[in-house]
């Protein structure tokens, strides 16, 4: 019982530290200093945590994955109906998440040169 | 034997995209007419006369000359053209075999690129592939619509490029890098459009990569990779170097002057929203599909807004599936970023080209990202495409049968290619309905001949110009001809025989001069003789009259008036007219050689807008100014000195301030009141998507709310403030004010901000008096606030600081004194004096803060205010605003406007005695009754239509006011009316904005006036100096060689100047020989606010040289890549050689 409490702490830690890291980088490249449109702040925070969960959770990759992709569907539904700027959420969401989820699998993708599985 | 080969072993696939560019261009071309304009203007008119432009890096037939070493890339196509042209091709011959060979090359080429990646049995994906790359909407919107010949080129050559680029890297073939140049120089059009050199090396860079580490093939790979893409680089750099070298030498300037980083900034934030990735994703650009329609409604339809999802969902399928694949999934990856790189700012990751930009100026070229790196877009999604469509058709194929599965892969890409339809109608160029056809009047050819003939014995020996009038500022025109014409001004094409004076540069020192030089002939004040003084300066010797230029936009005088300017100056011979032109010829004795010498010259500091009063003042003396500041020319006869920068604000009197503080401190709704100016400039910004303006706007509001708050804690709640707060504040305003100065000049041009910050100050001061504690950080803070809102020019040097001040509404100049002297305050004289109440006798002037009761002297032309002596150095001047008597008919009475359900309200008064550019300022006190504000409009004679139909006014702006509240004033400048209004009036209309809809509203205005600003100009003139005689000035023959050299002899009896009438650059080098002795001058001005001049010390007889140095970098460069090809062809001879014996 202990054991896994010092193991959760570790690892809590551990994302914590990854995410302090992570966050500003992602936050720079993707609102700059643009503190004001605050879904670009969200969607940071939300692109960082999928980068973390997918480096810590290999498991949980296929699920991002396909969260990327309902997103895109999502992105051409609100097109084709005309909503551009809730389109603009969901599909850049969409391909930051598949664009994240992506970098977790470079190692693989050195190493063999593509993805055996997702 | 090979190429024989690839061609026999697919004849069939190259059969079906001859045919296919065989069908469109006959499509495009049946109604016998080329098409042109726009940015590109008419590329296939006359390759002749542009190969004669482009084999010089100086482009003298654009008079008067500028520096434009990217037209080199245009040499190779126009060499190709000209030989075509002189087979007898017509333009339309030109430009149908142009378009064709284009459109094969995109279809062979990425057919080719699919075979080399996959392999042979890929054809039928690679003849689908090759079709996509022809019709998608990239292509036909960006490429074809735009109509810009660089990306015609650059499209049409990356899959070659990409071929043999890859087969470099990975069989290290020099035959392969060979070929790779070979294709570079034939396609080097491209790269008159300078993004796309780093277009080009950031996808060569893209794909090598993944050849390095997907998968990772070692150290020894990695290393042999780079070495190989940094030879191919370097063969690149070396056979490419004769003109590259010149722009990067020569642009970076030349560009700089005309680009600012804000508006680069400005530019990528704005098209940031046409690019958000539903867009990108389909490879359309909204604004020309859906605002603009120009390829019609239909794209409305939700059918075709469907139609290009299928080939995003088969990329998508690619994207994926292709992950699993060795051969495919680096192709993935480089997909998508080419996709983020072409999005621009748009999310996700944008910001990397915020930052660029900031920082790095030349990345200033990419500042359209899907025009630059979207090309790009194209041809990795032709790849992905590739790979989706095989797994979707290998699964149909197992899933049902292989009938079915054609069946699916014929019907998707024939909706894929259906969305493509006006490319098949040929309607792609200009509006669906109203093709860009252009037909150039004949008269146009028979008035060149015309002056040809004329002139042919002239041509070197005594070369002139032509000027084409009406002169326009920018670079673009629109004539009435039979199909019209919408694009780049094109004189310099249609008038072979002599260069053409016709347009703009973008440059303020060449464009004032010009702007200068047209309105000679339309101002009453100027004489006849100052005409013939400017056209002897712009070394005019023939002018052409266009009586087909279109006037909407108020940017041209009507040409009938020229007409009849032109008509009664007897230096000019009588009219030759042919169609709308009509042609004028300076008498041969009245006309001034193109190199001429003088020693009767004037030194003039230059104003910083388009003015004609130097020369008019100047009389025949020529205008030098000494841009280098050395003070070689101490002994000039006389010296006009303009401002070097003005601007005009009101400057608050301390009763008002202290009572607006008071209203402030006590009530905090006041706030948005008092910063009302800046509320509605946030409204204003963001309809724009002017980030940066609306960040910098930001910035000064929640600044003025510390301040506020501050104050508000120390003189209403009597608590100490935290010295935090204030540095926090202090901290706020010198971002604001110092780091982000060009920002801020850029954007926060009005000049009520200016009293935002006067209450800043006072404010601060208070505050300093008022607390022992927090005192000192006050007081520092209002000096530094102080210090730069003069450097900023808000306020004046000699702001009164809590005192009355001597002038409330001025106008501050700052005129920078190159030698210490006794100066003359001079006024010109205003062109409507009569309107003016108050009477010129005596004036109030600060000089250095220094009062001056003055009174005036009235000369010819100008009116004297007195003589001071100025040190060398900055000084100021402030003098009081005048203005005119109210011009509106109305002059008192209460005015009621109202708007019910759908009838608008609107009240209109006309202006009196309006002429194009005055200046006015409103004023009123307006009530709304109901509604949340109203608008006012400056509506003008001169106000065209846009393309949606609506007015586009000069100023058109919502004014926010509360209803219920008692009258606000209002008082504001007007901007400049246009060049040619006669008719000018104010409105208003009681409306509020709600989506287009009419709002119930109604309000009253009173006391509402317009009055026009004074618009005398004001210059100090050296005092005491005498006219030195006049000897004889010497005598000059020229030969001119080429474009950019010049050769002759000077004899002079005096020292003097050497005017060559070329716009000014360091470039131009004069040297003269006497006596086998050898003398480069040094002392280069600039000559009558644009030319070159040079100061010759000593009498002599001289030989002389005129060149524009950085041409010889062209020649040095032509060397370099000549050897390299031969190095290059010579190492691929050896190599297949050495293969052959083994």
């Amino acid at each position: 019982m202990i054991i896994n409490l010092k193991k959760n702490r570790d690892t809590l830690i551990k994302i914590l530290i990854q995410f302090i890291f992570i966050f500003p980088v992602i936050f720079f490249l993707n609102a700059g200093s643009l503190t004001d449109t605050y879904w670009k702040v969200a969607q940071s925070v939300i692109l960082t945590v999928v980068f973390i969960a997918g480096l810590s959770r290999p498991q949980l990759k296929k699920n991002i994955f396909l969260l990327g992709l309902y997103l895109i569907i999502i992105m051409v539904i609100l097109y084709v109906f005309g909503l551009v700027d809730s389109a603009d959420l969901a599909g850049s969401s969409g391909v930051g998440i598949i664009t994240m989820n992506l970098l977790t699998y470079l190692p693989e993708l050195i190493n063999l040169g593509y993805i055996k599985k997702i | 034997m090979k190429s024989i080969n690839i061609f026999k072993n697919n004849f069939p696939q190259f059969f079906i995209f001859l045919l296919v560019s065989l069908f469109l261009t006959i499509s495009w071309f049946r109604s016998g007419y080329i098409y042109g304009g726009g940015d590109v203007g008419l590329q296939v008119y006359n390759p002749i006369r542009i190969l004669e432009l482009v084999s010089y890096i100086w482009w003298e037939a654009t008079g008067p000359g500028s520096p434009t070493p990217q037209g080199l890339t245009a040499l190779p196509f126009n060499y190709f053209f000209s030989g075509l042209k002189l087979i007898g091709f017509s333009p339309l011959m030109l430009q149908s075999t142009l378009f064709f060979l284009i459109l094969f090359a995109m279809g062979t080429g990425m057919y080719l690129l699919i075979l080399f990646l996959f392999n042979e049995n890929h054809k039928k994906y690679a003849l689908l592939a090759g079709l996509f790359y022809i019709f998608n909407p990239y292509m036909m919107i960006q490429v074809w619509h735009r109509f810009v010949h660089s990306t015609f080129f650059i499209s049409a050559a990356l899959p070659f490029l990409m071929i043999y680029w890859l087969k470099w890297v990975r069989n290290r073939k020099p035959q392969s890098l060979l070929i790779f140049l070979i294709i570079n120089l034939i396609s080097l059009y491209g790269f008159g459009t300078i993004a796309y050199i780093l277009t080009l090396w950031s996808f060569l860079l893209l794909i090598t990569i993944p050849e390095i580490i997907f998968p990772w093939g070692g150290l020894k790979n990695a290393r042999r990779v780079s070495l190989l893409f940094f030879v191919g680089f370097l063969f690149w750099i070396l056979t490419n170097i004769w003109w590259l070298l010149p722009i990067f030498k020569i642009a970076p300037s030349f560009l700089s002057e005309q680009h600012s980083n804000e508006q680069t900034l400005a530019t990528i934030y704005t098209l940031g929203y046409q690019t958000v990735l539903p867009y990108s994703l389909q490879m359309i650009n909204p604004f020309y599909l859906f605002s603009q329609l120009d390829f019609g409604s239909s794209y409305l339809h939700i059918f075709l807004r469907i139609i290009p999802w299928i080939f995003v969902a088969v990329i998508f399928v690619g994207i994926i599936k292709g992950l699993f694949n060795p051969k495919s999934a680096k192709w993935s990856i480089v997909y998508l970023l080419v996709l983020v790189l072409s999005k621009g700012v748009a999310s996700p990751f944008g910001y990397f080209y915020v930052l660029g930009m900031k920082y790095f100026f030349p990345l200033g070229v990419l500042r359209n990202p899907f025009e630059k790196m979207g090309v790009l877009l194209p041809v990795v999604s032709s790849i992905v495409l590739v790979i989706g469509t095989k797994i979707i058709f290998d699964f149909f194929k197992v899933k049902t049968n292989i009938k079915l599965a054609n069946l699916v892969l014929l019907t998707a890409f024939g909706l894929i290619f259906s969305f493509c339809w006006p490319m098949f109608t040929g309607q792609i160029f200009g509006k669906f309905d109203k093709p860009e056809f252009v037909d150039v009047p004949k008269s146009y050819s028979e008035a060149d001949q015309w002056i040809k003939a004329d002139y042919s014995s002239d041509l070197h020996q005594n070369p002139g110009k032509i000027l084409h009038l009406p002169l326009t500022k920018g670079e673009s025109i629109d004539y009435s001809w039979e199909h019209g014409y919408s694009g780049l001004e094109s004189s310099a094409l249609f008038f072979t025989s002599a260069p053409s004076i016709s347009h703009g540069f973008n440059l303020a020192q060449v464009d004032n001069a010009l702007t200068s030089l047209y309105q000679a002939f339309h101002k009453s004040f100027v004489s006849p003789d100052t005409i013939l003084r400017l056209l002897n300066d712009f070394n005019v010797k023939y002018i052409v009259l266009h009586k087909d230029v279109k006037l909407q936009g108020g940017e041209f005088y009507d040409p009938k008036q020229t007409e009849e300017k032109l008509n009664s100056l007897e230096y000019l011979t009588p009219p030759k007219r042919f169609g709308d032109l009509v042609i004028y010829k300076i008498s041969d004795k009245f006309f001034r050689p193109k190199i001429s010498l003088t020693n009767k010259f004037v030194l003039l500091s230059p104003p910083d807008n388009p003015s004609l009063w130097p020369w008019i003042l100047a009389g025949d003396r020529t205008l030098i100014t000494d841009l280098s500041k050395n003070g070689e020319i101490e002994k000039a006869s006389n010296a006009f000195i303009f401002p070097k920068k003005s601007f005009s604000y009101e400057e608050a009197s301390p009763s008002s301030a202290i009572s607006l503080i008071n209203q402030l401190l006590i009530n905090p709704n006041y706030d948005n009141l008092w910063l009302s100016s800046l509320l509605n400039l946030k409204t204003i910004y963001r309809a724009n998507n002017e980030i940066q303006g609306e960040q910098l706007n930001d910035k000064l509001i929640s600044a003025s709310k510390k301040i506020l708050k501050i104050a508000r804690s120390i003189f209403v709640d009597n608590k100490i403030f935290s010295l935090s707060e204030l540095d926090d504040y202090a901290e706020e305003m010198k971002q604001i004010l110092s780091s982000n100065s060009a920002v801020l000049s850029f954007y926060a041009k009005d000049k009520t901000i200016s009293n935002i910050f006067q209450v800043h100050l006072y404010l601060l001061k208070a505050i300093a008096k008022k607390t022992p504690v927090g005192g000192n950080s006050a007081a520092r803070a209002a000096d530094d606030l102080k210090k730069n809102l003069v450097s900023n020019n808000f306020i004046s040097e000699n702001y009164a600081e809590g005192e009355i001040p001597v002038l409330f509404e001025k106008t501050v100049l700052k005129f920078e004194i190159p030698k210490d002297s006794n100066y003359e305050l001079l006024l010109t004289h205003s062109s409507k004096e009569n309107l003016y109440q108050e009477r010129y006798e005596k004036m109030v002037v600060l000089v250095d803060g220094k009062l001056n009761n003055l009174t005036l002297n009235k000369k010819e032309n100008v009116t004297s205010l007195g003589v001071f002596f100025l040190s060398k150095g900055t000084h100021e001047i402030d003098l009081p605003i005048r203005y005119s008597d109210n011009l509106l008919s109305n002059k008192q009475e209460d005015v009621k406007i109202e708007s019910i359900k759908d009838k608008l309200g609107y009240f209109e008064d006309k202006i009196s005695y309006v002429t194009g550019q005055d200046r006015y300022k409103v004023s009123f006190s307006a009530k709304v009754e109901k509604g949340s504000g109203f608008y006012i409009q400056l509506v003008q004679d001169t106000d065209s239509r846009g393309s949606n139909n609506q007015v586009n006014y000069q100023v058109n702006e919502f004014i926010s006011q509360p209803s219920g509240q008692d009258f606000r004033d209002y008082s504001f400048p007007l901007p400049d009316l246009r060049l040619t209004t006669k008719d000018a009036a104010v409105r208003f209309l009681a409306s509020s904005p709600d989506g287009g809809n009419l709002v119930s509203s109604s309000m009253l205005i009173r006391n509402l006036q317009v009055r026009r600003f004074s618009d005398e100009e004001v210059f100090l003139q050296d005092f005491g100096k005498t006219e030195p005689d006049m000897p004889s000035s010497g005598h000059i023959s020229i030969n001119q060689k080429t474009p950019t050299f010049y050769e002759g002899r000077i004899q002079i009896s005096e020292p003097a100047f050497v005017i060559f009438s070329e716009s000014y650059h360091p470039g131009w080098k004069l040297s003269l020989q006497k006596e086998n002795k050898e003398y480069i001058s040094n002392t280069h001005f600039l000559a009558n606010l644009y030319a070159n001049a040079w100061y010759i010390n000593e009498a002599g007889n001289y030989n002389f040289k005129l060149e524009f140095e950085p041409q010889n970098i062209v020649n040095y460069g032509f060397i370099i890549a000549i050897i390299s090809y031969i190095a290059l062809v010579l190492y691929s001879l050896i190599v297949s050689f050495k293969k052959e014996k083994v």
